[in-house]
Formats: structure tokens, sequence, C-alpha cells
């Protein structure tokens, strides 16, 4: 008799997880299918996979199957709590490592350097070499490491990643025709006094790291430091790229310095995409928006002008990347004209705007992990470039 | 007694444990905040320091920008006008045609004022019977005078047609801004200079050189709205008026019929200038075949003496 209302019990407990395992099922896809598809995550800053078209022959190759699975990925239910559930477990457990970024000491967020191309790599150098040589400008590239390479001492045991001193090394060996300026040893010597160096939150460097690098880009390009500059706090809630990008919960906010000069030089800045004028480099709006970083030059334009007061000051010539917008302000005013040009936006010919002007130097402004990664660079050289070897 | 079934507690814990993950990173998210420095007086002040580099008046750090030029003159392209005498003029380098301009926001409309002489006026009635007949009554010197001084805080901008205006002696070089040859698109660097000195009132006149370098009269008007739209943002209070384009002399149109649509262009021009509010000067009826230089696309300096009192009317100047 016992037997057999505990067989029942048995059975009831098996239908109701059974039950429960298949209603989950069933209403987590119904639920997936339902919810309609978002096409920007604003957590993760990027735009999210919307559903591929079938085709037979993209079937065959794979290639839809390869894109379903991200699309299911990203349209997925809620997709932003699982990120910040799994990111939570994870440290719990000891893992301090999510999407690539790790979990380090004193809330510092730290993005792993990935692996490097050689092939890229080398192409990218020779045509910065090819182009120094074909224009006869002097060259100068401008490398930042990032806290992967001068912030290692934060790092989680067993933290893996590509070691930025090396490939500094391995830059330095193959670059000619420009001079190269790592700032590694700068930024290490900061790192050492306890500032703060980079973001806890974000990938790029901070302005006090820019400002103490100014003396040593300032000798590569060949000029000695006019003005002095003073921080102002304009954003102290900002949470960066990183925290974005790994889900993992924030212990402090970041905060963004803009640095004046003792003595202001006015300017002209004019965007050749948009055709806009303004007398800033600087963009108030973004603060308030979803990456205040862009407060740096309002993002990243394919081709600024700026035509400063300074009369006497040269012609510089910018190839750069993120890094470079914070570094701007101490050099605007040292020059008479500055053209920046993001090469990943920049789809003009470059042959045009040097046989315009006359440039007295040519920066290439980058940090390691875009600069070994970077494939836009070279298409943007190329015309230039190829004739050094003609 | 029924015994606590095992499946029961496993089930019950499982369930638990589930929903008390989930509630503490609901909760985790809802309560905590990271930390932040708080100091709303240092905040304060770099945004104020933001605000007031985004608010400096354009048109005084232009001038600043321009200043007393450098004793080197660092761009390649040829801004200063060739020495050619005006009377060899041949006809003008039509340059390849670029890449179109990419098309900006519309401005809001402005309303200068724009004196629309009626068609029974006197003096109308005398230009045009002046210009029909080709036999106009050339200005004196000392009306020449009184002209330029009308104009002394008006800015001619353009091509040769404006260039015309400066070598017949109608205006002088502080006044006329010009580029030889070159097309609405390339003019931005003669409206830094015209607005550099600050005129009140600023005066288009360009020429056929367009209707090579847009292949599409409506890219003309696109290029020629930015242009004027540069102006505003350099001057704010000034008045702008912009000039007809004038075709070509009948013999060269027949023969270049590239520069036989300028009457396309011109109505693209006129019809974007109705459509934002921006004065638009009709001197199409000053065409006179006799009036043409030899190069069928220049005007005889007796046409300019028509022109300019005609122009410093319709500006109310």
């Amino acid at each position: 008799m016992k037997m057999r209302t505990q067989k029942r019990k048995d059975r009831k407990y098996m239908i109701l997880w059974g039950l429960s395992f298949l209603l989950l099922l069933f209403c987590g896809s119904v639920i997936n299918l339902l919810t309609p598809d978002r096409a920007l995550s604003e957590t993760e800053k990027r735009t999210l996979t919307a559903l591929p078209e079938l085709s037979i022959s993209r079937f065959i190759s794979g290639s839809y199957s390869a894109e379903f699975e991200s699309y299911a990925s990203d349209q997925l239910f809620a997709r932003d709590f699982f990120i910040r559930l799994q990111s939570v477990i994870s440290l719990a457990m000891e893992d301090k490592e999510s999407q690539g970024v790790y979990f380090a000491k004193n809330g510092y967020l730290i993005e792993r350097m990935d692996p490097v191309d050689e092939d890229n790599l080398t192409r990218t150098l020779e045509h910065v070499s090819g182009f120094a040589k074909a224009t006869g400008i002097p060259s100068t590239l401008v490398l930042v490491p990032n806290a992967i390479g001068v912030c290692s001492d934060l790092l989680p045991a067993f933290a893996v990643s590509e070691n930025q001193a090396h490939w500094m090394d391995w830059i330095a060996e193959r670059l000619s025709g420009a001079a190269l300026c790592d700032l590694t040893e700068p930024l290490m010597a900061l790192a050492e006094k306890g500032e703060q160096v980079y973001y806890r939150t974000d990938h790029h460097w901070t302005s006090l790291a820019a400002y103490r690098c100014l003396p040593a880009v300032a000798k590569a390009l060949g000029f000695s430091p006019t003005y002095t500059y003073s921080p102002l706090l304009v954003n102290n809630s900002f949470s960066g790229s990183l925290a974005a990008k790994s889900g993992y919960p924030i212990r402090e906010y970041d905060s963004i310095y803009i640095y004046a000069p003792d003595t202001e030089i006015p300017y002209m800045v004019t965007d050749n995409t948009s055709h806009t004028k303004s007398t800033s480099i600087y963009q108030l709006d973004a603060l308030s928006g979803t990456d205040p970083y862009t407060v740096f030059l309002g993002g990243n334009p394919a081709h600024l002008t700026i035509q400063t007061a300074n009369r006497e000051g040269g012609r510089l010539l910018v190839f750069k990347d993120s890094y470079f917008n914070c570094f701007l302000p101490f050099l605007v005013q040292e020059y008479a004209e500055i053209d920046i040009i993001d090469p990943r936006y920049y789809y003009e010919d470059i042959q045009m705007l040097l046989y315009e002007k006359e440039y007295d130097s040519v920066l290439f402004f980058y940090n390691l992990n875009t600069f070994t990664q970077d494939t836009s660079l070279a298409l943007t050289l190329e015309g230039v470039a190829e004739e050094a070897e003609n | 007694m029924r015994k606590r079934n095992g499946h029961s507690r496993e089930f019950s814990l499982l369930m638990g444990s589930l929903l008390l993950i989930i509630g503490v990173v609901i909760g985790w998210s809802l309560f905590f905040r990271p930390l932040s420095t708080t100091d709303p007086a240092a905040l304060a002040e770099g945004l104020a320091y933001l605000e007031q580099l985004e608010n400096q008046n354009a048109g005084e750090v232009n001038q600043l920008i321009l200043g007393t030029p450098s004793g080197e003159d660092h761009t390649k392209s040829s801004s200063q006008p060739e020495e050619t005498p005006w009377e060899d003029l041949s006809s003008e380098d039509i340059p390849m045609s670029d890449s179109p301009e990419e098309s900006s926001e519309p401005s809001s409309p402005e309303s200068p004022s724009l004196e629309l002489i009626p068609a029974d006026d006197p003096q109308l009635l005398s230009w045009k019977s002046q210009i029909d007949s080709a036999s106009i009554t050339t200005l004196t010197e000392e009306e020449r005078g009184a002209y330029r001084s009308r104009l002394s805080s008006c800015a001619l901008i353009g091509d040769s047609m404006a260039q015309a205006a400066l070598e017949y002696g109608f205006l002088d070089s502080a006044h006329v801004f010009y580029r030889r040859g070159y097309a609405i698109g390339q003019l931005g660097d003669a409206i830094r200079e015209a607005a550099a000195m600050l005129p009140s009132t600023v005066i288009f006149f360009t020429g056929l050189n367009d209707t090579d370098y847009y292949a599409e009269p409506a890219l003309y008007a696109e290029a020629y709205l930015e242009k004027i739209q540069e102006v505003k943002f350099l001057l704010p209070d000034a008045r702008i008026f912009v000039c007809s384009m004038l075709p070509p002399s009948d013999a060269l149109g027949a023969t270049r019929p590239d520069l036989a649509r300028a009457p396309l262009y011109d109505e693209a021009l006129r019809n974007m200038c109705s459509e934002k509010g921006i004065s638009y000067i009709d001197t199409s009826w000053m065409v006179n075949q006799a009036l043409y230089m030899g190069d069928g696309i220049h005007f005889v300096s007796s046409f300019y003496d028509v022109w300019i009192q005609y122009v410093t009317r319709c500006m109310g100047l």
C-alpha cells in the first residue's frame, strides 16, 4: 500500500519536472519568436544582427547558418539581463574574463590584446614607410601602449594576452622612413607614481596621461611645448566601452577632464564631410549622450581641417584613431593648420590633399591594439606609398 | 504520517536558489550605484569653459585667423590672380568636374530687403533702353567714386565676372574677392577673405565655370546653398544677394553646348533662392549680344556701368 502511493508521488514529481522543463523550453521559444528584433544595443553600443536573408548559395556555403546563429544570440529576449547574470556568476566563480575584457584589480577593466596578423601589420608598416619616403615630409609614428601593456600588474592571475612590448620592438625593427615614438616609458613612469593612466571602464587613456606624454611627442615632432595646461572636470559619471562590452558591473565611475591652455589661441574647425564649422574641438552635447568620450572631436569624423590664429605655426597632417582625440588640444595651438584624417572613414584621394597643401610634418597617432589590427591605413596611403617603390 | 518527499525538497531547493540569484542580480542593478566623485562646482566650471569655446563669434575668430598674412604662402594652388591684361582674356579654364558636393541641411529663410524695382520705374526703363540699344551712358569718375562709397561695406565674391568689376575700376581690391576659373564650390577661401573684412552686405556674381564643374543644375544649386550657409555662419548679420548666371553669347553657345546650358543652371539657382528665402537679383535682362567681349563669356565695361547701378539699387544701398 505504501509503495503504491510512493510510486504515484514519484510519478507526480516526474511529470512535474518533465512538464516544467518542456514548458520552459516552449515559453522560451515563443517569447523569443514573438518579441520584436532590436536594431541597436544601448549598453553594448553596437548594432545587433538582423534576420539574415535565406538563399541557396548562402545556405550551402555555411554563411547563412553562421549569421543565423549570431542573429539568434543577438536577439535573445532579455539579452542584457543574461549577460549581466553571466558576468556576475562568473565573477563569483573567480572567472575574471568576459568577452575579451579582464576584471582586474582596483576596479579596472582591461582589454586583452588580440593575436596579430603579421602579414597585415607588415603591409601597414610598408605603406607608412613608403608614404614617408615618397612625400619626403618628416613623418612620425606615435604608438600608445594599452592598459594591458602598462598596467599588467593589475591583471588577474593567468591572464592570457599578446605581449605589447614584443610588438613594439617588432614594429621598431621594421619601420623605416618615419620615426617611431613609443610612449611606453612615460606611461609606465606615470603608472608607477600612482596616477591614473587609463580609464577604469573604457579602453582609452586619460587626458592626464595624454598631457604627460606631450614632451615626448613634441620632441619627436620637433617643437618645444609653448603652453601649460590645467585640468577641468567635465564628466564624473562616465561608464565606458569596456563596461558595456564585458557586461561587468562597475565599481566606480570614471571622470573625464579637459585640459585648458594658459593662453587661448582661437581656431576654426571645418568638418569636410558635413561641411560644418565650429570654433571648438570639443562637442559639449556628447557629455550627456551614450559615449561621453566623444566630447573630444565629436567622435571620429573622416576629415577635419583646423585653422588657427597662430600664423607662425606649420602645417600638420595627421592619420589617427580615437586615442588622438584627447591629445589634440595639446597640439592645436602649436600649428597654423592641421588636417586630421581617420582612415577608417576617409574615402577621398590623399593625393589631392597633398597636391593642394604643403605639409611641414606628418603624424601617425595610434594605440597599439588598434594599429596592429588596422587594415584601413594601408588602403588610404596606397596611392602615395606605392610611388616610393617605382 | 506522510514523509516529505525527497523530490519536492530538491525541486523547491532548486527553484529557490534560482529565484535567489535572479533576485540578487535584479536588486543589484536597481539599487547599487557605482561610486563617483561629486564636485558640482568643478563640473560647472568645466562645462562653462566648453560652452564658452563653442559660442565664440565666428566672424571675429575668422578675422583673427586671417590676420596679417605671414611671409610664406603654404598653399600650392594659385590664389593669386594671373597678370594677363583684362582685354587679352581668352575663354576661361574650365576645370575637370569633381565629385558632387554633399547636400547640407536647409537654412531658415531670411528676408534681406531686396528692393524689387517696379517694371514701370523710369530709371529701370532707362537702363533697359540703354542695354537694348547698346548705347550706354558711362559713369563719370565722380559717379564711380560715389558708388564705391555707397558699396564701402559690401563685399563682391565670385569668379572672373566679379574680377571684371575690379578691372574696370568700379570697385577696389579691398571689396572684390574672386578666383579666376573657379566654380562656386571652390570659393571657400574667397569667402573667408571677404568675411575678414566684416562686410554688412555680401553679393555673389559667378559665371559659366559651374556648367562644367557640376554635371547637373541641381548639384550647382546645392553647392551654392552650402557656400551661402558658410557666409551666414561667418557673418550672421550680413545681408546676402545672389546674381543670375548669365548665358554665353549666341555665337559661343552654338559651338559650346555645355556652356549653352547656363539658363538651366540659372533656373535651378533661382528656384533654390526662392525656396530658401535668399535674395536673387535677376540680371538676365541685361544680356545683349553686342555687349559681349570677343570670348563670348565676359562683358565689356559699359555693361558694368549699368550693372553696378542696378545691383546697388536692388540691394537698397
